[in-house]
């Protein structure tokens, strides 16, 4: 057993794998265990997808939380609208802004404490428990490829684009998305065209 | 430089806008046809400001206009517990006090097991389980409802969100308990704690005991939760049933589930869940306040607290408390 406090020195000392931790999809469960998500972000909360960001020629990746929970029946969890997003530097992992959406109030109209929508949404209902565990890994490798592409500088092929908007249109949670969009439209307008409004 | 880094750039001052200088400017009107209000009501806990007291209070733009009338919230009774009950997500059998071997229990689960109920909302967890512990060591009936106006005034729970690892024992810090904050514990920090009579509560990872029966064949439609997400979800530790020593159980009163009351999991599927967290523990020994020092009295913030527990809160409508 070891006091809360020590956790701040584990954490310093696994500062040298992030470089390899930030290449897999193990990305979004790693946060969990980061001293800001336990001091900030509710631990019940579901990990958005990601967002990605250029400022000043610089990469960050933002990650919106929302809230979810099991309900009545099997294959139906409630949704929560997103009420906080976490700006990281993407070479460092290091946070640059946490935003309480619920503080900012994007949307006046949200009931917070009710759900929006449930999971799993039509496109992904059939999947296997396998299959989606699988298809959301793709989705966040194929997201690692895309930070690492705005870091290097690098262009985006016609192949890969549809790649990636095939992964996350099959994925993204359809009561979420409007919600996605005001957090990163134009992202989500590019890579989710289909469904622009 | 590619025209979607271009988009990058432009995206951050389409998002935020600039925070208003003037505070008397009119609020900007969003396509959802309602202006924008400062963030001080929450499910109806605080007043609602009149637009008078909107104009003093420091505002900011919204972020964007985003028509969301589509989206319907949905009728958030199947999370209230009576329509819980016909569900299933535990399968493990529930700790029975006339047929178990009290020399080999270490704890009170019996007893603990009196407190439990399931959580009403979805996120208050953390909220209930500090409530079993309140309601042991304070000798009343302790409501979620009361603990909910208290967190979310303190900023310890977030409505439709839940409540940060960190935040977990601040409740019981407000009712001047006692509380360890400790991480890397093993069984047997667990079973020191339960003999010398604390109160345990853990954050663990849910989908590992809610989805006992799943594998990765099943189809999601027969899945609890959100698969890959490993949120964590607070419980109580009420003992531990050494009785088969190969095979220990661990007690749970878990307030998210309808068969959470004494549910007893064996030891190595409480230990994979509970690392998810780091093994992170709350505990907590008796209270220093009375239950008469519940209402009437100022805690270590200034807040005042009436007799029937609720703090006292600032009128925007009328200026006073």
């Amino acid at each position: 057993m070891s006091h809360l406090s020590e956790q701040t020195q584990e954490i310093h000392s696994n500062r040298s794998t992030q470089q390899s931790v930030r290449r897999t999809s193990g990305l979004l469960e790693r946060l969990r265990k980061t001293p800001w998500f336990q001091q900030l972000i509710p631990a019940e909360a579901g990990i958005g997808w990601p967002i990605p960001l250029r400022r000043n020629g610089k990469v960050y990746i933002r990650i919106p939380f929302f809230g979810f929970s099991p309900t009545s029946e099997k294959g139906k969890t409630a949704l929560f609208p997103p009420f906080a997003l976490v700006t990281l530097d993407w070479a460092s992992l290091v946070p640059v802004e946490y935003v309480n959406l619920q503080f900012r109030n994007p949307w006046p109209d949200v009931e917070w404490g009710k759900p929006v929508g449930h999971f799993p949404h039509e496109s992904v209902a059939s999947l296997a428990v396998g299959e989606y565990k699988a298809k959301r890994k793709e989705l966040l490798e194929l997201y690692n490829e895309l930070f690492d592409k705005l870091s290097q500088g690098s262009d985006f092929s016609e192949e890969w684009n549809h790649r990636f908007s095939t992964a996350l249109n099959i994925l993204m949670e359809p009561s979420l998305e409007p919600y996605y969009r005001t957090l990163g439209k134009k992202f989500f307008d590019h890579y989710l065209p289909s469904k622009t409004r | 430089m590619n025209e979607l880094f271009d988009q990058f750039d432009e995206f951050e001052d389409d998002l935020w806008g600039p925070i208003a200088d003037d505070a008397m400017e009119p609020v900007a009107d969003l396509s959802v046809g309602s202006a924008y209000q400062a963030p001080v009501e929450w499910n109806g806990i605080f007043t609602s400001p009149s637009e008078e007291n909107n104009a003093y209070l420091p505002d900011v733009e919204p972020m964007d206009q985003t028509d969301l009338s589509s989206i319907q919230s949905l009728d958030s009774g199947e999370l209230q517990p009576e329509n819980m009950a016909e569900s299933f997500f535990i399968e493990y059998p529930v700790f029975d006090p006339e047929n178990a071997d009290l020399e080999q229990i270490v704890g009170d689960p019996a007893q603990d097991m009196e407190n439990w109920h399931m959580q009403s909302t979805q996120s208050s967890c953390a909220l209930v389980s500090q409530e079993f512990i309140l309601d042991k060591v304070l000798g009343r009936d302790v409501t979620e409802e009361e603990l909910t106006s208290v967190a979310t005034d303190a900023g310890w729970y977030t409505p439709g969100g839940g409540t940060p690892m960190n935040e977990m024992g601040r409740i019981l810090e407000h009712f001047e308990c006692q509380v360890d904050y400790d991480i890397n514990c093993t069984m047997d920090d667990l079973s020191a704690k339960l003999e010398q009579g604390e109160s345990i509560l853990v954050a663990l990872d849910s989908d590992e005991i809610w989805n006992t029966g799943a594998d990765l064949d099943d189809i999601l439609s027969e899945y609890f939760g959100m698969p890959g997400q490993d949120a964590n979800h607070a419980v109580q530790v009420i003992g531990i049933d050494y009785s088969d020593q190969g095979s220990p159980k661990v007690i749970l009163n878990d307030p998210g589930s309808p068969d959470g009351s004494g549910v007893m999991i064996p030891a190595d599927k409480f230990m994979d869940a509970w690392e998810d967290s780091n093994h992170f523990m709350v505990s907590s020994g008796a209270s220093q306040v009375s239950d008469q020092m519940i209402g009437n009295y100022y805690d270590r913030y200034g807040t005042w607290y009436y007799d029937d527990g609720t703090p006292e809160r600032y009128n925007w409508d009328t200026g006073y408390y």
